[in-house]
């Protein structure tokens, strides 16, 4: 076989560089969202309000026992049956791909962030919530000045699990024609027959991208345990 | 950086960098005929041109022309079929002589296979309602097209048509069905595929083919060979005219494509296509 590692300085770079730009917005929408579904749907089944708990636990199963790809297909070509018709055709005629795409993919890792939120804050002991309480802090404070700092230091190394993942699976979006990364290397494939190139640049791209966001998640990890490392030296300095 | 962590990168990237040592090849075609058997990269999904028939055989005008070169050339055919996404490969890794699978004749694909001739020119064209009054590209000003997701339709048709509006689906069956329904004005893609969804409509007369002069592209497709092996080229574009000549050409054309077929497209449809015949 005869590689040819210059053609990605030429036209398919640029393809490569237009689909690594759609990947990383499609990234950031569906983080945002995803963050913000999980947040809340995180937070009513800890409480557990007892009218909408049955409604959020009904919402992480389904969203986390189907496939992403299927979501994504669902919200593009099927999603006439939820929606007024004339509103589906009209979102279809200006581009619903990359939205459809970021909905789907925000609802999916929404449910893994639901419950990344929900165990951190199972994580602390109640005991605190109610001593904060009993010291007169009111509900918002308890929440957020105790309990929401340590879930927050317990919830963050799989909350940046599941970021590297979306990154991972904006390249479903290829299904229903989002011009993502994975999107131009099959373009590239199959239009200029440089496949292996392609593929090998795309494969580093996202490695990097993921190995990026994982190195931040321990940076700012790192941050907010400062004063637990303090309080709690090492058993290797200790042992002595 | 640990040390560690440097080799192991650093021998990655050696492996994949690795310059690629290559043996002066014997002519496909030498081997070919050493062997008694050539192998053909087909498509197995490509209705008329290469597909699985009702009784599970390969067959149509691609698998035709192959068949013919290979009995011209005395040696026994082997049927690979292939997809787009892995046809390449196959035929740099040796795992096929040759593919005759609607491949394209670019320029950019010219840089990492080598062409025969074409043996077919396909436009790519739209199909839309008779009732409509669509007769060119310029009437698609504020319609709706459908295309595949994945096809090139995507990028294509705002090139041709800036003011028409695309709407992607899952495959051409769903187009189609959108096209009946009314929910977009045109499909639009390679015009065998579009004969082929209008033969099978409950009412095929409802439906035209826009002609020559609204195509929005086309491509030459050609037998696709590994790069530097002229011989074998030579040969097979010489096996190829004399198709041409003889008329077995246009047999397989009448018989998958043409007045023996359902699609009773004529030569028209294919822009006139003429082969490129060399004297003696």
């Amino acid at each position: 076989m005869h590689l040819d590692w210059a053609i990605l300085w030429g036209n398919p770079g640029l393809l490569i560089l237009q689909g690594l730009l759609v990947t990383l917005q499609l990234s950031a929408w569906t983080l945002l969202l995803a963050f913000l579904i999980g947040l809340l749907v995180g937070v009513v089944r800890w409480l557990g309000f007892r009218v909408a708990e049955p409604f959020c636990w009904l919402y992480v199963e389904v969203a986390r026992n189907t496939p992403p790809v299927v979501q994504i297909l669902f919200w593009y070509f099927s999603a006439s049956y939820l929606m007024p018709g004339w509103l589906f055709i009209g979102l279809r005629d200006v581009g619903y791909e990359f939205g459809a795409a970021v909905v789907a993919l925000a609802i999916y890792h929404g449910a893994f962030i639901a419950e990344v939120v929900r165990a951190g804050l199972n994580s602390v002991p109640g005991s605190q919530f109610d001593a904060a309480r009993a010291l007169g802090l009111r509900f918002r404070q308890s929440l957020l000045r105790i309990l929401a700092p340590q879930a927050v230091r317990i919830a963050l190394p799989p909350f940046v699990n599941e970021a590297t993942s979306i990154v991972k699976n904006t390249s479903l979006a290829m299904a229903i024609g989002v011009t993502e990364l994975t999107y131009q290397y099959k373009h590239i494939d199959s239009f200029l027959f440089r496949g292996v190139e392609a593929l090998a640049a795309v494969t580093v791209i996202y490695l990097m991208l993921c190995l990026v966001i994982a190195g931040l998640g321990h940076l700012l990890s790192k941050r907010l345990s400062k004063h637990v490392a303090r309080r709690d030296p090492p058993l290797a300095l200790t042992s002595e | 950086m640990r040390p560690l962590m440097l080799l192991v990168l650093c021998s990655a990237l050696a492996v994949v960098s690795a310059p690629r040592v290559l043996a002066q090849d014997k002519p496909m075609i030498e081997e070919v005929k050493a062997r008694g058997i050539l192998r053909a990269g087909v498509k197995n999904d490509a209705p008329h041109l290469g597909f699985v028939d009702e009784k599970g055989n390969l067959v149509g005008f691609e698998i035709d022309l192959i068949t013919d070169i290979a009995k011209r050339l005395g040696v026994k055919l082997e049927l690979e079929p292939v997809k787009a996404s892995n046809r390449v490969q196959l035929l740099q890794q040796k795992r096929v002589d040759l593919l005759i699978a609607t491949v394209s004749h670019y320029r950019s694909r010219d840089r990492v296979v080598d062409f025969t001739i074409p043996y077919l020119y396909t436009p790519q064209t739209l199909l839309v309602k008779k009732a409509s009054g669509i007769t060119s590209l310029a009437d698609l000003a504020g319609k709706r097209v459908g295309v595949d997701a994945g096809a090139g339709a995507v990028k294509k048709i705002p090139e041709a048509q800036p003011k028409a509006t695309v709407q992607t689906f899952q495959g051409w069956p769903e187009a189609f069905f959108a096209l009946q329904r009314g929910t977009v004005d045109a499909v639009a893609t390679d015009n065998i595929l579009l004969a082929g969804l209008r033969v099978a409509a409950p009412k095929p007369d409802d439906y035209v083919l826009l002609k020559e002069g609204s195509f929005y592209s086309g491509g030459y497709y050609a037998v696709a060979l590994r790069e530097n092996d002229s011989k074998s080229r030579d040969e097979l574009n010489f096996l190829l005219q004399d198709q041409w000549k003889d008329g077995t050409w246009q047999r397989a054309f009448d018989k998958w494509l043409g007045k023996d077929s359902a699609l009773k497209m004529t030569l028209a449809d294919f822009d006139n296509f003429k082969m490129l015949v060399w004297d003696e």
